[in-house]
This record gives structure tokens, C-alpha cells and sequence, in this order.
């Protein structure tokens, strides 16, 4: 019983899996400049600063930050059929308004419901006035294309874009996973909504595993598509992406979230100072020991991004 | 700060502290006699003097008493005095081995009637022990002649069949005071009023032809409540290295009986008085329990305190001193919330609100205020869905929220008082923002993670503010926590330390549980 035990525990040790407290100690407290915080809290400013460091990223239509650009909202979007409304400021999927489809000032869902160009007006409204925000602070509505997402993603997601979110720690990518929506996340990628976690190997991109709320599946539960098979394609651009964010935002603790555009490839769609740790179920393997593999290296500020890339491809 | 100068910093800091608190809680119970026991009582011993003279006609007249002095053993709760109703002018005389009263009038006449009252207890456990300063001298007297002769020859044969001074004095005394029988004796005694306190008097004078010292040492017996007693005096003197005390009434121990109140005098007499004559004093002694707070808070006011630089809570005012009562206790409830947020992993709805829910309950009693707590919430929680329909802005949104918890809590009140269920009326105990604050982040978490989620989240909420509850309502933790405030800082330390931990929280190790399970050597 007891040598039971002292194995489980050693198996669990062996994992080097870091814990919240850990997390917010070594890496995000130690790493993580506070007044960097702002930077990545607010879209607008990656999305500006992204191109600048040839990151590829949604195209932006518009941002509304007046209320009364609430009503030159059809001049911007004049040419487009399909866009995204999110707010700037927004957390855990909150306030994002995918339109798919549009018949003159009619619009259409990703989910087909129809919504009308007073809806949207409202909710722009809204957004600006902060209900999404965090904190109820006076935000801005981005109006971006829409992505349209890989095809081979299509059969592992429920409604939403299925996004890879890596972290990256002083520059080096060390961890990856994809997330794909279900129907009991309804729609969005936050795991503890629901959503699957599939861990992808850093180096190749190919599936590891996938977990949904802690367990491990094989099949998306409403496509029932096979998991395992995944093999993320362009990986090696994906890792650029997420290794040049931190030129970007000099964040030392960082997740990165990318997802892969069918005609402009892998896109930066946001950047978290704060990531989860779920990522280490997903994979099945903790943080800690890649963690500190770059820790102990000494000045990593002289590497390239290709540099970078090409350590953790060797030693990972 | 790098993490080993941090490290660094923190061990100096907690070595200090420690090092301050025992220093602190030493002192506090072994100096200053503070006790862990929340209802401590302390014996107070009342004594009352009573003196009794009359005055010679338009002289002046001054009495001095003699009355033992606080030592650590023996503190004076307060004393009592008619002076001011006799117009006499009372005044204390401390020196450093004696403490003395002093009565003093210009003119009077005919009977007079002092009374002082002292009450003294001992702040640790145990009776009253208070130190002697013994008086020794050695008064020779002036005899002549025969007298002189006799004396002598007293003592010549007394040497003879002792082989101390020690048993030298003890066959004096048993010769002169205790039985008085023979005629060489006899002849050194006056004639009439052959008081004990003239026999004592004449083995004095005996024993200092000797060169012996000795001294008068008056004694009240402490379970003795009689009312109208003397104290009882004690002869005593030198046996090689110690001091041996001769009872005047018992002479079979020559030692201090227990349980006594020692005064002493730098005159062989308690009580001097000038410009008067037929004086008589007597004593009276009655015991009472007094709480050992109250007897804390009047000795940090008196002198005897602050001459020893010493302050406390006790040295404030009382309605300070309950709102610390209050407020010190918290950093217990801090701690456990600490461990519940850090070490095990659970939260809810705010950082402190379990705590201030907590206060609550200490004020409505724990069934009612949850009772209470939930219909609120649930009635809340119900009437916020309908807004969040509504798609109202955030400060707009919580107003709302505001003004339906002002109705719900209204409402309660008025339904429980005409149903003369008066536990409700007590909802206007908790501070409405509290309620709008709960309501607000539960229909957040809510929409977002799900009812389950937010259930989880509200219950762990209300368990950590039972935790907290019975932290802060029990009697023995606010006493000692509010006495011994330096432990504040002990618990200062165990949350920095826990704020430096970066190990697994409790709930972790469930949230990773497969890792128990499968073995990965892959990787």
C-alpha cells in the first residue's frame, strides 16, 4: 500500500508539473514586468505592434472607440461580407460577435441565426461602454476579418476557431496545445468551459493527447473526429510566432495564441501574461524541467528567433 | 529583489520577530501577569485600618502609618481614606523600603477616627508574598547599677547552657516574653502593664547588652477575618546565615507562618502619632474575587506600572480596548484564509468577503445570519438573471443590484417582525455592498462557467466564513490574541511565509491527479 503510494507520488514528482503558487513565484512575478501588463491586456496595441516584428495577424478593419462612430459602422465594414467584433479589453471569449454571412444590412451567425444591423450597433455600443471589459472599463470594439480557418481544422471543432496556444519563456517556445470548442463549451476555447485540450509535441507539432475537463479522449465528442491524428501543419512558422512575441511584448512568461488561416497561415490572435497550467495536463508532462533548462542557459538575449527555435528542436 | 536576498531578508525578519514575541510574551506573563484564561479572577485582599486617638486640644496633629509596600508579589488594586471628610491633609511617603502615610491637621480636638482601606492582590497565581525589609538594631539600654548587674548575670548564666547565638536568643526570649518566671527577670520588667510588648522591649534591650540585633516584624495574618485585630509580631534575628523569626504567641517554629501580609516600619511601631495620645489600631481583612482584567487595566494606570516602562492594551481606554478586542482577532481568520486560498486551493467571491461575512454572523449567531445570508442571495441572484437579459452596463448594473438588495433586506425585516420571527430583523446586519458584491460576481461566474461552478464557489465561500466564525468567536483565541498582540505577528510571519511557498495547493493534486496514475518515462 505505502510502496503504492510513494510510487504515485513519484510518478506525480517525475512529471515536474509547476503548480499555481509556482507559476506566480519563479515565473510570472520574476518574469513578467507588471508595467508590461497593459501592453498585452489591451488587443489593440499587439495588433499595432505585431507587424513591426512580421507577425501575421488578423487584419483589422476598424476600431470604434466613440459612441458616435457607432454609426459609420456600415461605411466600415462596406466591403466585407464576414468580420469579428470583439472587444479590445475582453476576457474569456466574452463579447466576440462572429458575423458569417451578411444579405444587405441583414446578418448571419457562425450558428446561422439571423441578428440585425441594430444589434450590432447595440452591442458595439455596449462593448464601448465596458460590458465586456475587464472591470466595466471603457473599452474599444475591434471589427477584424474574420479568420477562415484551415480546412483540415474544421472536423475537430465545434462552431469556434480551434487555436494553438504555446508557451513561450524568455523567447523560447517550451510548451504547446490545441484548443478546439464543443458544444458544452458552446463554442469557445477555454478549457475549463469545456473545451479540449489536445497537447502537441513542441518540436513536431503532432498530437499527443487530448483531454476534455480532465479526462483523456480519443474522439471530439460532437464531430468524433480522431484526435491523435492531428499533425499541425506549418508548424515552424507557428513557432516563429510565438517566439517573436516576445521581442514584441518582453514578456518573460507568456502565452501565445495562434491560430492557422487557410489562405494567410498561422495568425497571432492574442497574447496572455497569465497562462493557465491546463496545458500541462493536455500534455501530460509538467513546465518545470524545460523551464529550467532555459533558465540555466546564459545570456539567451544574443540568440536569434531561428536560434531559439533551433535550441529547443535539439534539446526539448 | 533577487530571490536569495529575498530569501535572506525574510529569515532576518522572522528571527527578529520571533525573537521580539517570546522576549514580549515573557514578559507579559511572568512580569507583567497577563494570563491566557480569558475570565481570570484574582483573589483582592481589603484591608482596613483603623485608627483610633484623641487629639490634645489646639495643637497639631500628625499620624504616620506604615503600610507595606507593591512589590511583585503584592499590587494595590486602590485605597481608601476619610481625610478628606475629617479636613485632614493625607499625603504618601514612598522611599525606597518604606511606603508611609501621613495625616496632618493645624488644629483639632477630642476623638478622632482615621480609616484607610487597601486593597491588594497578587497579579500572578498563587497569595499574596511581599518582601521584608527587616529593621535590625541593637539599642542598648541605659541601665545602672543593680539593673545592669542583672542583666549581665541573665546573660552570663544563659551563655552557660547555650552554645550559639542563635540558641542564645531563643532562651532570651523564652525567658522574657513567653514566661516570664524568675525574679532576675522579673526585677528588669517594670512593675504593672507588663504587656507582651514591654516584655518583648526588655529582651531587646537584653539581647543588644549581648550585641545581638534584632528586629520587629509585624504581621497580618491573611485568613484571619476577624474584625478587630493587631498584627502579630515576629522577633526576629540572626542564626549563623539565616534569619529565624520568633512568634510572640507560638514559639515552638521560628519561622513565618503562611499566608501573611508583612509590614514594615523604619520606628518599632506601625503607627506614630504627635499631638495626640490614647491611640488604638486595628485591622480588619476581608477577601474578594475580582476579574483579572479589571485588576490589569488599573495597574497599567497606577505608577507602580509605568515606573517599570511598561505599556499594553491595558494602558487604553476602555472603548479602545474593545474595538482592538474586535479587530485583533482578525489576523487569525486572515491566516486561515490564506491557507485556504494558498495551501489548499479553494476561493470565493472576493478576497476578504468571507471574513467580513463572518463579522456578521458574530453579530446575528451563525444559523440565522446563514438563513438570512441565502434567502438574500437567492432572492438576489434570481432578480440579477432577469438583468443581465437586460444587457445594462456595469456601474448602472450594480446599482440596480444595490437598491434590490436595499428591498429584499426591507422586505425581510418587515415579514419576520409581523411574524415575531425577530432573528430576521437582524439582516440589517450585513453591509449591503457585501451582499451586491456576491450577487454581482455570482451571476458573472454564473454565465460564464456554469451554475455548478458558482455553487462550488458560493459554498466554499460560506464554509470558510464558518471557519472564521468560530475563529473569531471563540472566547479563549480573541483573549489571547488581543492580550498577547505580539502573536499578530507570528501569524505576520506564517503568511509571508506561506506568500513565499510555491509548492502544490491541496486541490491541485486532485486537478492533476492523472499524473498519480500513469507512469511517463517517454518523455
Amino acid at each position: 500500500m505505502i510502496t503504492k503510494l510513494k510510487r504515485y507520488f513519484k510518478n506525480f514528482r517525475d512529471a515536474h508539473l509547476i503548480s499555481m503558487n509556482e507559476r506566480n513565484l519563479n515565473y510570472i512575478m520574476r518574469y513578467n514586468d507588471r508595467s508590461l501588463y497593459s501592453l498585452v491586456d489591451d488587443k489593440t496595441n499587439i495588433k499595432k505592434s505585431a507587424p513591426l516584428f512580421d507577425i501575421n495577424c488578423p487584419k483589422l478593419i476598424a476600431i470604434i472607440e466613440y459612441q458616435h462612430e457607432v454609426s459609420n459602422f456600415l461605411d466600415y465594414i462596406e466591403n466585407y461580407n464576414t468580420f469579428v467584433i470583439k472587444p479590445s479589453c475582453g476576457s474569456g471569449g466574452r463579447g466576440i460577435l462572429v458575423i458569417k454571412n451578411r444579405e444587405g444590412n441583414t446578418f448571419f451567425k457562425t450558428d446561422g441565426e439571423k441578428i440585425e444591423l441594430y444589434e450590432i450597433k447595440r452591442h458595439i455600443a455596449n462593448t464601448i461602454s465596458g460590458l465586456y471589459s475587464l472591470g466595466g472599463k471603457i473599452d474599444k470594439a475591434l471589427i477584424e476579418e474574420c479568420v477562415e480557418f484551415s480546412d483540415i481544422f474544421a472536423k475537430y471543432s465545434y462552431q469556434g476557431v480551434p487555436d494553438v496556444r504555446i508557451i513561450t519563456f524568455k523567447g523560447f517556445p517550451v510548451m504547446a496545445m490545441l484548443r478546439a470548442a464543443t458544444a458544452e463549451s458552446k463554442g469557445r476555447a477555454n478549457l475549463h468551459q469545456g473545451a479540449i485540450g489536445i497537447g502537441i509535441d513542441i518540436k513536431t507539432g503532432k498530437a499527443l493527447q487530448a483531454v476534455q475537463k480532465n479526462r483523456v479522449i480519443s474522439v471530439h465528442p460532437d464531430t468524433k473526429a480522431q484526435l491523435r491524428d492531428i499533425k499541425i501543419p506549418m508548424w515552424r512558422e507557428h513557432l516563429k510566432i510565438a517566439t517573436t512575441a516576445f521581442d514584441c511584448t518582453k514578456l518573460g512568461y507568456l502565452g501565445v495564441d495562434i491560430v492557422l488561416d487557410k489562405n494567410h497561415g498561422p495568425m497571432l490572435l492574442e497574447v496572455n501574461a497569465r497562462p493557465g497550467l491546463a496545458i500541462q495536463i493536455a500534455n501530460n508532462y509538467g513546465l518545470r524541467k524545460r523551464l529550467q533548462q532555459i533558465e540555466s542557459l546564459t545570456d539567451t538575449t544574443v540568440l536569434n528567433v531561428d536560434q531559439r527555435i533551433n535550441f529547443i528542436l535539439e534539446n526539448f | 529583489m533577487k530571490k536569495k536576498s529575498a530569501r535572506w531578508h525574510l529569515t532576518i525578519i522572522i528571527g527578529v520577530i520571533l525573537i521580539f514575541c517570546a522576549l514580549r510574551t515573557y514578559e507579559k506573563m511572568r512580569i507583567l501577569g497577563f494570563s491566557f484564561i480569558p475570565n481570570a479572577t484574582r483573589q483582592v485582599w481589603i484591608i482596613e485600618t483603623e485608627i483610633k486617638f484623641t487629639a490634645n486640644k489646639n495643637q497639631p496633629v500628625n499620624v504616620t502609618l506604615s503600610v507595606p509596600k507593591p512589590s511583585r508579589n503584592l499590587q494595590i488594586f486602590k485605597e481608601e481614606d476619610n481625610s478628606a471628610s475629617l479636613k485632614y491633609d493625607y499625603k504618601q511617603l514612598n522611599d525606597s523600603n518604606l511606603r508611609q502615610l501621613q495625616w496632618t491637621k493645624k488644629s483639632t480636638s477630642g476623638k478622632q477616627l482615621l480609616y484607610y482601606k487597601m486593597y491588594v492582590y497578587n497579579i500572578f497565581k498563587g497569595g499574596i508574598r511581599n518582601t521584608k525589609d527587616l529593621n535590625f538594631n541593637c539599642k542598648k539600654p541605659a541601665w545602672e547599677g543593680v539593673k545592669l548587674q542583672t542583666a549581665k548575670s541573665i546573660i552570663a548564666e544563659i551563655k552557660q547552657k547555650t552554645s550559639s547565638d542563635g540558641e542564645f536568643t531563643k532562651n532570651i526570649i523564652t525567658e522574657f516574653v513567653l514566661k516570664p518566671r524568675s525574679n532576675k527577670v522579673k526585677f528588669l520588667l517594670p512593675e504593672q502593664n507588663i504587656t507582651t510588648r514591654v516584655k518583648i522591649e526588655t529582651a531587646r534591650k537584653v539581647l543588644a547588652l549581648n550585641n545581638i540585633e534584632t528586629a520587629l516584624v509585624f504581621a497580618l495574618d491573611l485568613n484571619n477575618e476577624n474584625r478587630s485585630q493587631s498584627p502579630i509580631l515576629y522577633l526576629a534575628f540572626k542564626d549563623g546565615n539565616s534569619i529565624l523569626y520568633a512568634n510572640m504567641l507560638d514559639i515552638n517554629t521560628y519561622k513565618l507562618a503562611e499566608n501573611l501580609l508583612i509590614f514594615s516600619s523604619n520606628t518599632d511601631y506601625l503607627v506614630d502619632i504627635t499631638g495626640g495620645n490614647n491611640s488604638r489600631t486595628s485591622y480588619a481583612i476581608s477577601k474578594q474575587d475580582f476579574d483579572l482584567n479589571t485588576l490589569l487595566s488599573q495597574q497599567a494606570k497606577s505608577q507602580f506600572a509605568n515606573s517599570l516602562f511598561t505599556f499594553s492594551v491595558y494602558n487604553l481606554p476602555i472603548s479602545e480596548q474593545n474595538t482592538f478586542k474586535k479587530l485583533s482577532v482578525l489576523p487569525l481568520a486572515i491566516l486561515m484564509l490564506v491557507v485556504m486560498r494558498n495551501l489548499v486551493g479553494i476561493q470565493g467571491m472576493g478576497t476578504f468577503t468571507p471574513i467580513l461575512i463572518s463579522m456578521v454572523f458574530l453579530e446575528t449567531k451563525l444559523l440565522p445570519g446563514l438563513i438570512i445570508f441565502i434567502t438574500v442571495l437567492t432572492i438576489g441572484l434570481l432578480i440579477r438573471t432577469y438583468f443581465s437579459k437586460l444587457n445594462l452596463l456595469l456601474v448602472p448594473r450594480i446599482s440596480a443590484v444595490v437598491i434590490v438588495v436595499i428591498t429584499i433586506m426591507q422586505f425581510i425585516s418587515t415579514l419576520s417582525y409581523k411574524f415575531a420571527f425577530y432573528e430576521g430583523l437582524k439582516v440589517t446586519f450585513f453591509p449591503l455592498i457585501i451582499f451586491a458584491w456576491i450577487i454581482e460576481r455570482s451571476s458573472i461566474i454564473w454565465e460564464e462557467e456554469g451554475a455548478e461552478k458558482t455553487i462550488k464557489q458560493i459554498i466554499f465561500c460560506l464554509l470558510t466564513a464558518i471557519a472564521s466564525y468560530y475563529i473569531i468567536s471563540n472566547v479563549f483565541i480573541s483573549h489571547a490574541m488581543y492580550v498577547f498582540n505580539e502573536l499578530n505577528l507570528i501569524i505576520l510571519i506564517l503568511i509571508m511565509l506561506i506568500g513565499s511557498y510555491s509548492g502544490y495547493r491541496l486541490t491541485e493534486l486532485y486537478r492533476f491527479r492523472s499524473f498519480f496514475k500513469e507512469h511517463n518515462n517517454d518523455n
